[in-house]
């Protein structure tokens, strides 16, 4: 039963102020005798006669609190579903989401804050009624259903074996899919598990419009200092290839300075131990020069925190083959710097009346072009054409200031955008495959993703109506785009739950991969692999066992915990959501019912019984 | 409640009948041998015999002399009073209560005493009385007058409240004839207000029976809840919850009350009847003839 106006249940507040007057007004019978005399003696000799008595149960009481009893209730507007409703059994659907972000791991809370989620959906869960359809879903980088049904058994067990992971806890993908879970004609209602450690725009979900079902939050944990190691990458040093500069940032996410001891290894050897000092909520970058032939580095805080996962980061150095890339454009020059300048880059340009579609490019650019048939490898679409059918466009749009960014993006790294002015772009709805990386209110600006197995970056806009050019940032925002498309062997270091895509000759027949906590997928080898299952932080080994037997390859790439948003743990932010109407029914066939009218009745007749009680 | 038209039945006047004759021959009976009332009925002087005629005064004749001589003679006092028997009835309206009422008790008791005083040629006055007295009934004698006497008692209806004390005394003052009977019937509320009055007639020579008549739910009330008393003489109110320490308190006090009458009334020479309306009238007068010593 749920009620629609539960205020009016603050009326229940006149059964003892009911109670209490009778107690005080008595109502005493009169009764005629022939002298009071005596009675009068015997009650001034006893004096036994209190003023406040305990409550006469009298059947004016029982009416009268019943009445008002009855009253409150109706007035609240009680809804009764399933069999009383004359409903089948199912009344209600609880979706809990659990939040399953690194942040989840901090120890603030005894034993963890996962596990105390955990515990709290476990409660949820248990106070169900049987029989009631429940959806659990892990809120980590991709929202992952967990259980859907009615056995509250399994659905209890399936969340006794969930686990956190490294990334963030995408609360907008995590609520489109509930939305998408919400079943019609019952009452909907979704439970949040979190810590809310969530950025900004991340807990702006209003643009979800308004959903049909009670959204409740239930918070785990508190405000915690925290140290991480929040991004590493290397750069090749000028006039090498095989010698690497690390950077590393390392931040404090507390109120007080830390000094705490950082530590380098390549390959497993301790390159550096460095004590630095930090101040309040500050991030400081951090470099140092690798040893020559090095494949890998770690970085580590030394001491204790209360979330050990995002004190270490580790990135895979890539090694430096050439890449062919193909620029197909009739004003190639802008484009063409930008791609020359990536090392190992091979740029061939191309005029579009005479393109003929390259399977050995690892990445095609197209600008303000697109062919009728898409060569094999990474595709970067700049400026499409008006009426191309692969990104149907609503017209321009001059609303193109970037209110959207994905600080979080690997592409965006080290990109300065503040000064980026754009004067035009297409209006482009973004696809479902499609991240978008920028955006305005014009629509999508960057997005990237895997469409139909192959990586694509669209930048919907022509860049000389753009000053992005002339900024420092666009060399290094192309570069990225190309090593995002067509990451060379493997990249240095990926993003919780971000797909990696492994590129294997046609001599190689298996690849395995080896997660960090354990397990490992297999696939065939020969084609693009695109691995998604990434979000556990940690060493990811890949084993490429040639198709004609001995040795197999040994590679790897790493995933970080450590980020502006997971590691801060400081200020929990409860997500925004359009006003929603607690216990609304979603949109069908009704399953609820009213019942204040027979209370309504049942109060009227008793209201009858009682004026007739009182002057019989 | 009075029951007017129920107060003297046919069934009721048989019974009067029977007990009139129960109590001359209880009278006849204790005259003979040794049983002489404590209380004298008739004048006490005797001064001569004479035969008896018809229309004599039976309580004249002197038995012993019939008993040897086989002749019926009477007795003649020297000063050959006419005694009178006084009914006093409480009419006031704490008589008005109880079922059935203590009034409708009161009026078929003075019908009964009326009735063999009447029988006995006896002069009878009956003086109803609330908040003062009443128009009486006679003085009159002699078995014609009985009819007149329940007609009286039964148009006779209650009043409002009294004071027995100032009645008494009052009537005290109308009589002076020493000697006289009076029987009081009432249920002497409210209290403590009859012991000067009877002290009065006491001073004066009368001979006094009480008939303190009482309900029984007065002596063990059945009350429940809670309620508002109301005093119906005084028409005080009195809010009550009658729990069981009031109850058991109400009814000790009313036990005393009741026995303080009567020890005042025996102390003085006043016969004390306590009587319950549920307690048939003819055992009320033969109570009133073992009390007065006309029967064992």
């Amino acid at each position: 039963m749920s009620f629609l106006q539960p205020l009016a249940l603050g009326l229940l507040a006149l059964l003892p102020i009911i109670v209490l007057l009778h107690m005080l007004r008595v109502r005493r019978l009169q009764v005629r005798i022939p002298s009071t005399y005596f009675w009068a003696k015997a009650l001034r000799d006893i004096r036994d006669q209190p003023k406040l008595r305990r409550p006469p149960v009298t059947m004016l009481l029982v009416l009268q609190l019943l009445i008002a009893t009855l009253a409150a209730l109706a007035l609240a507007r009680p809804m009764v579903y399933g069999v009383l409703a004359g409903g089948d059994f199912q009344a209600s659907h609880t979706m809990v989401l659990v939040d399953a972000s690194a942040s989840m791991q901090a120890t603030d809370v005894t034993p963890s804050r996962f596990a105390s989620a955990r515990a709290q959906a476990d409660a949820v869960l248990a106070g169900l009624d049987p029989g009631a359809s429940v959806t659990l879903v892990r809120m980590g980088v991709t929202p992952k259903i967990l259980y859907a049904g009615d056995d509250l058994g399994l659905a209890r067990n399936a969340l006794a074996s969930a686990e956190p992971g490294g990334g963030f806890a995408n609360v907008r993908e995590a609520f489109r899919l509930a939305n998408s879970l919400v079943k019609p004609g019952i009452r909907n209602r979704i439970v949040v598990v979190s810590d809310l450690a969530l950025s900004a725009d991340n807990s702006d979900l209003r643009n979800l419009g308004q959903l049909p079902a009670q959204v409740d939050f239930i918070s785990v944990g508190s405000a915690a200092p925290n140290r991480a190691v929040t991004l590493v990458a290397a750069r090749a040093l000028p006039g090498s290839t095989s010698r690497y500069q690390l950077l590393a940032r390392v931040g404090n996410f507390s109120a007080d300075s830390v000094s705490p001891t950082v530590r380098v290894l390549a390959d497993g050897l301790q390159v550096e131990t460095r004590q630095v000092r930090i101040n309040p909520g500050a991030q400081l970058d951090l470099r140092w020069d690798l040893p020559p032939g090095a494949s890998r580095a770690e970085v580590r805080i030394t001491g204790d925190d209360v979330l050990p996962a995002d004190d270490t980061a580790q990135l895979g150095l890539p090694t430096q083959a050439s890449r062919r890339l193909v620029l197909v454009s009739e004003k190639p020059d802008v484009l063409r710097r930008a791609l020359a300048a990536i090392p190992g880059a091979e740029v061939q340009v191309v005029n579009p009346k005479s393109y003929q579609p390259d399977s050995g490019a690892a990445v095609t650019v197209f600008d303000n072009f697109l062919p009728e048939v898409y060569p094999q490898g990474a595709l970067l679409i700049v400026n499409p054409p008006r009426d191309n059918q692969l990104f149907p466009s609503e017209g321009d749009s001059s609303n193109t200031a970037l209110s959207r960014v994905q600080t979080n993006s690997r592409i965006l790294d080290a990109v300065d955008l503040s000064s980026v002015t754009i004067s035009q772009a297409r209006r482009v709805k973004l696809p479902q495959w499609a991240n978008e990386v920028i955006g305005a209110e014009a629509g999508p600006l960057l997005f990237e993703g895997i469409f139909r197995n192959t990586p694509l970056a669209v930048m919907p806009f022509n860049l000389n109506e753009s000053n992005l050019p002339s900024r420092v940032g666009f060399p290094i925002l192309i570069s990225n785009l190309i090593n995002h498309l067509a990451p060379e062997g493997l990249p240095q270091v990926t993003d919780p739950g971000q797909p990696v895509v492994l590129r294997t000759g046609p001599q190689i027949g298996t690849v395995t991969i080896q997660k960090p906590g354990g397990g490992a997928e297999r696939f065939p080898g020969g084609s693009a692999i695109v691995f998604a299952n990434t979000e556990e932080a940690g060493r990811y080994l890949i084993s490429e066992a040639p198709a004609s037997g001995g040795a197999a390859r040994e590679r790897s790439f790493a995933v970080n915990a450590g980020s502006d948003t997971e590691s801060d743990l400081r200020t929990p932010r409860e997500p925004r959501l359009s006003a929603a109407a607690p216990g609304q029914i979603a949109a069908g066939p009704p399953r609820g019912r009213e019942i204040w009218p027979m209370l309504a009745l049942l109060a009227l007749g008793f209201l009858v019984i009682e004026w007739w009680v009182a002057h019989r | 409640m009075s029951a007017a038209p129920v107060l003297f039945d046919e069934e009721f006047r048989k019974r009067l009948e029977r007990l009139t004759l129960l109590s001359r021959r209880v009278l006849a009976q204790s005259l003979v041998g040794e049983h002489r009332s404590r209380h004298r009925t008739f004048a006490a002087e005797f001064a001569d015999y004479r035969s008896y005629t018809q229309g004599d005064d039976f309580r004249h004749i002197d038995w012993n002399i019939y008993a040897r001589m086989e002749s019926v003679f009477v007795r003649l006092s020297e000063a050959n009073q006419d005694l009178t028997v006084h009914l006093l009835v409480d009419a006031s309206a704490s008589m008005d209560w109880g079922d059935p009422a203590k009034f409708f008790y009161a009026r078929r008791a003075a019908a009964a005493f009326g009735y063999m005083a009447l029988n006995r040629f006896d002069n009878l006055v009956v003086m109803p009385f609330s908040d003062r007295l009443m128009p009486p009934f006679g003085p009159t004698r002699g078995r014609g007058r009985v009819l007149g006497l329940l007609d009286f008692l039964t148009e006779l209806q209650p009043g409002t409240e009294t004071n027995i004390d100032t009645i008494l005394q009052q009537y005290s003052l109308r009589t002076r004839r020493r000697g006289d009977l009076m029987v009081l019937i009432s249920d002497l509320l409210p209290p403590n207000g009859y012991q000067t009055g009877l002290r009065a007639l006491i001073e004066r020579g009368w001979q006094i029976v009480l008939v303190h008549l009482l309900d029984p739910s007065e002596l063990d009330p059945t009350l429940r809840g809670d309620l508002e008393l109301v005093d119906l003489e005084t028409a005080d109110r009195l809010p009550l919850t009658p729990m069981t320490a009031i109850v058991d308190r109400y009814r000790q006090l009313v036990i005393e009350w009741c026995e303080e009458a009567e020890t005042f009334c025996r102390r003085r020479g006043i016969d004390y009847l306590r009587v319950q309306t549920t307690q048939p009238f003819e055992t009320m007068v033969l109570g009133f003839m073992e009390q007065r010593g006309l029967v064992e």
